[in-house]
């Protein structure tokens, strides 16, 4: 039986994906660490994904506040407002935007950069030098945006937060001591932990799909130039 | 070399932030579910929960001093809702507090309230099981709205039949807007108060006379309460009677007088009756009168002569 070509192209990147998954287990768990590696693709893709993130989180923040409120204030409950906020960025909008800005910039840069080392043979010289290129480039690659984003998502919802209290001071006068209190008091464990643990899932399915894409890249130059671009 | 040092220095920083606000949240987060706190468990057995879920807050006094920690079945009638509130707290609950489940505000979350009551007793200890308050259920509510709405629409159609019962006639409506109308019921309800002071007045005046009677004070009390004053309206009772007899039997005497008067055969009788008599007596009168006059005259006449002139003018004198 012959399968239409759309169908066995994607059963065959769900096979190779597969493969590339259970190979980083394989490898990210055997010594040698390439921590050195780590450290420098962690500062890479945490800490100057930073600025993008954290402005992305304040406007966030302080555009959910200021469209939220007229509907509020309808019902007399803008009182509700940073409770409401909180809640919505630390259970749902903060990981998922924060994933979002980083499956843009860190994921399409680690597929642009693999996929040109790819393309210019340089992983096979790699390997061919007795270093091993999938524990050197996705290894160190898939771990660091794995725990760098659960820290830029904490990062981004304490700017958000911070957006939220300059909103809601727009047009009411909420003290910080009041809008703090508010806030804890309608967060819970069961908002914050869940959060992060799924941060932390985002963060290894950009570096997986990123390095996937950028390891398993063929010489088309056109595919090269997309990732660029994107870069 | 400098450069990949100074980056992981920025690295560290950036993930001791991240590390310090990861810390500092869930501290807050926990210090607000009483988590870092020295807390008792205590509880109290509702028939209905009405929603309630572990971690929702325990208020006392409008301060959150807890949260609830476990919610179990105790039999098809009661619901045990274990709390842990905050030791620094259990002094001032006592004993007899009363739990309730509430809202926090209209559309708030639930949460168990916890009631003091001004009787005194001791304060909690851990385990103890508070007395609760069955809660006000919404479908219980809805049921008393509904019987509300349908006392409210007979009573606007009973309005309804009035205000055109009003619209027809308007002489209510006049009655009412005729300023002259108003001041005298103003002046008739201003004269019912006076009358009821009045009256007020009055029936303090009887209660006091009561009062002094009860007490044996004036006439009247001494009467009531003075053996010997008995013993003398029994004396003044009895010549009453006596006075009283007497007084009838010179009624009968009159009346039998009246009786000689009217029947009887004397000249008073014949004046009264006979006609030709009282004519007769009427001229005879009528003639001494004229006969007096004439003699008037005459002694004026002897007044005015020489020879008693003086003796009237020296009686003149005297006078």
């Amino acid at each position: 039986m012959k399968l239409p070509k759309g169908i066995s192209d994607l059963l065959h990147e769900t096979g190779q994906l597969s493969s590339f998954v259970v190979r980083f287990f394989k490898e990210g768990f055997k010594p040698r660490y390439e921590w050195e590696e780590l450290f420098k693709q962690a500062f890479i893709n945490g800490y100057k994904s930073l600025p993008l993130v954290g402005i992305t989180a304040f406007i966030m923040g302080l555009v959910l506040t200021v469209q939220s409120r007229p509907t509020l204030a309808e019902f007399g409950a803008t009182s509700w407002l940073p409770a409401m906020i909180a809640i919505s960025i630390v259970r749902e909008i903060g990981p998922v935007i924060t994933a979002l800005i980083c499956a843009g910039k860190i994921g399409s840069s680690i597929g642009a950069e693999l996929g040109s080392m790819k393309v210019t043979e340089q992983i096979d010289a790699m390997e061919v030098s007795g270093t091993n290129p999938f524990k050197f480039l996705v290894v160190t690659r898939v771990l660091s945006i794995a725990f760098m984003l659960p820290i830029l998502v904490i990062l981004a919802d304490l700017i958000a937060i911070y957006a939220c209290y300059i909103g809601v001071n727009f047009k009411d006068v909420v003290s910080w001591k009041l809008f703090y209190n508010k806030v804890f008091n309608s967060l819970e464990y069961s908002d914050f932990i869940p959060a992060l643990v799924k941060s932390f899932f985002f963060g290894l399915t950009i570096g997986l799909v990123g390095c996937f894409k950028g390891y398993n890249s063929q010489k088309e130059q056109k595919e090269l130039d997309m990732l660029q671009i994107l870069l | 070399m400098s450069n990949t040092k100074s980056n992981n220095i920025k690295l560290g920083f950036f993930v001791m932030s991240g590390l310090i606000v990861l810390v500092i949240t869930l501290y807050m987060i926990g210090s607000k579910r009483s988590v870092f706190s020295k807390t008792i468990e205590i509880s109290a057995v509702f028939h209905n929960v009405n929603g309630l879920m572990p971690g929702h807050n325990v208020r006392y006094g409008g301060i959150d001093i807890g949260t609830v920690q476990k919610i179990i079945f105790e039999s098809d009638s009661a619901i045990t809702v274990k709390m842990i509130i905050e030791k620094k707290m259990a002094p001032y609950i006592k004993k007899n507090a009363i739990a309730s489940i509430g809202t926090d505000g209209l559309m708030g979350n639930k949460l168990v309230n916890i009631n003091s009551l001004p009787a005194p007793s001791s304060p909690i200890e851990k385990g103890d099981v508070l007395l609760s308050l069955r809660p006000v259920e919404s479908d219980e509510m809805i049921r008393t709205l509904n019987k509300t709405n349908d006392n409210l629409a007979a009573i606007t159609s009973d309005l309804k039949g009035l205000v055109q019962r009003f619209n027809k006639n308007n002489n209510l409506i006049t009655l009412i807007s005729d300023s002259a109308v108003v001041e005298n019921l103003r002046q008739s309800i201003q004269s019912i108060n006076s009358a009821t002071n009045n009256i007020d007045n009055f029936t303090k005046d009887i209660n006091n006379i009561t009062k002094d009677v009860q007490n044996g004070k004036g006439v009247l009390g001494k009467l009531i309460a003075d053996s010997i004053s008995e013993n003398q309206l029994a004396i003044l009772l009895t010549n009453l009677q006596q006075f009283s007899d007497s007084l009838n039997e010179a009624t009968n005497n009159i009346n039998q007088f009246s009786g000689l008067l009217v029947n009887g055969q004397g000249t008073v009788q014949a004046l009264l009756t006979d006609t030709i008599m009282k004519n007769d007596f009427n001229e005879t009168l009528n003639q001494l009168k004229k006969s007096s006059f004439l003699l008037e005259e005459d002694l004026k006449a002897l007044q005015k002569n020489f020879l008693f002139r003086k003796y009237f003018r020296q009686k003149e004198k005297r006078k």
